[in-house]
């Protein structure tokens, strides 16, 4: 819902492209967790821990999907662009009946990317007390991430392994059931 | 320049001293540009690799804009392009149902309408497969019926039959030679092929160093046997021509 605008805004308007596709590189090469402690004092500020995870975690991942989405749009056949324009589809329906499909096989793999980059952050995003200054265990938000952490700062061997092996067993389904069926799906929408 | 063999005998596309310069890289790709082609014509520019016959043809269907002097040319023209251009997401029957879609016609008139190319030009047997499951040919004569169906003022062909093998490409011509005498659709079509734009054409366009070097009217009768006498003299008199 974020990338595909910011992606839409590059593709339509060469002016913003000039200005934004530096800005995105910019700030897509500063890892996200350098902004953390910033974000963290941030949603502190309206006690919304959650906030300050969920933020990390999309800014971690937003990067991956425009890219991906950019490069779909501007890898798009010119002959197929021209056929648009010469049917005289325009708008709304240049949208819907050419960019969108066009660009799906790339919206697929840039989220791919960006799930994988998620369950990076996540580990870490969960784990609060470590940013805030004299903060405590209580203050983490309760989820695989914070579990890892602190069953490892515990020297919880069984609930470390525990909390790793269902993380790969959810790795895995998802990657079964819902990305490789998804990657499979895109193959139909990619130019020969 | 008149077209002696038109139906209706007015230019429904006129080039008056039209030149493009690319502005990207200054580079010229026409000079100087003056035809007319009448409506019900088959006419074809021929010419050497980069010479300037796809950007007339950019130009007629709007995808491009000349640099200099004056283009006259209907709107809603229709294009059958090299590669096809068929959108891999949807089957045969919405490839070419897609620009009737877009004129917003009713569901009934866009059904009908698109049977009856996908049925002129033999694919009716098709109609639900994707383009990736359709041979070259097939998929060019997907072009040609999405085309032919939005009924355009002029239809376009830029190499349509470059990328196909000897056989395929001949059924091709007869479909092509079929749709024009059924329709009596104006066609202009480029190709790299004397050979091919003699069998097709009433009126061939030699284009060389960006403008326009003869036009040769094509007077033999159809259907045109490649292997004929007179076919023979009318290609080697324009082939005479291309490589002076």
């Amino acid at each position: 819902m974020v990338a595909l605008p910011l992606a839409f805004l590059i593709y339509y308007n060469p002016r913003a492209e000039r200005v934004l596709l530096p800005l995105y590189d910019i700030i897509e090469s500063v890892p996200v967790l350098a902004f953390f402690p910033v974000i963290i004092l941030f949603f502190v500020k309206f006690n919304f821990f959650e906030g300050a995870a969920v933020f990390v975690i999309f800014l971690g991942m937003l990067w991956n999907i425009v890219f991906s989405v950019v490069g779909g749009l501007k890898s798009i056949p010119a002959d197929i662009k021209s056929a648009a324009q010469v049917f005289n589809l325009r708008g709304l329906a240049l949208a819907r009946e050419v960019l969108l499909p066009a660009i799906f096989p790339n919206v697929v793999t840039g989220s791919l990317l960006a799930w994988a980059q998620g369950w990076n952050i996540i580990i870490v995003a969960e784990v609060l007390h470590t940013y805030l200054p004299g903060g405590t265990v209580n203050q983490d938000l309760f989820g695989i991430g914070s579990i890892l952490v602190n069953a490892s700062a515990a020297n919880q061997g069984n609930v470390f392994l525990v909390a790793i092996l269902v993380m790969v067993a959810a790795i895995g389904l998802m990657n079964f059931f819902v990305w490789q069926k998804l990657l499979q799906y895109a193959e139909r929408y990619k130019f020969e | 320049m008149r077209n002696d063999t038109n139906l209706n005998n007015f230019p429904l596309i006129k080039f008056e001293g039209v030149g493009k310069i690319f502005e990207s890289t200054g580079d010229i790709a026409l000079r100087d540009v003056s035809f007319e082609v009448c409506a019900g014509d088959f006419a074809c520019f021929i010419g050497p690799s980069g010479g300037g016959k796809s950007t007339i043809l950019n130009i007629i269907a709007g995808l491009e804009k000349e640099s200099l002097g004056k283009v006259s040319a209907p709107a809603g023209t229709s294009m059958v392009f090299q590669s096809a251009a068929l959108f891999p997401w949807f089957n045969v029957f919405d490839n070419v149902a897609l620009g009737l879609r877009a004129k917003k016609l009713s569901k009934e008139r866009i059904y009908e309408d698109t049977m009856k190319y996908i049925n002129m030009m033999g694919l009716g047997e098709f109609v639900a497969k994707f383009p990736r499951e359709l041979s070259g040919g097939q998929k060019q004569r997907v072009g040609v019926a999405r085309a032919l169906a939005v009924n355009p003022p002029v239809l376009l062909l830029d190499e349509p039959f470059s990328a196909l093998d000897p056989k395929i490409t001949e059924e091709l011509h007869k479909d092509i030679v079929r749709a024009w005498t059924d329709t009596r659709q104006t066609i202009v079509m480029v190709s790299h092929s004397i050979e091919e734009a003699a069998a097709l054409a009433e009126r061939i366009i030699l284009i060389k160093n960006f403008t326009v070097a003869k036009i040769f009217p094509i007077k033999l009768a159809r259907p045109r046997h490649e292997q004929g006498e007179a076919f023979l003299r009318q290609v080697l008199e324009i082939r005479r021509e291309f490589f002076k």
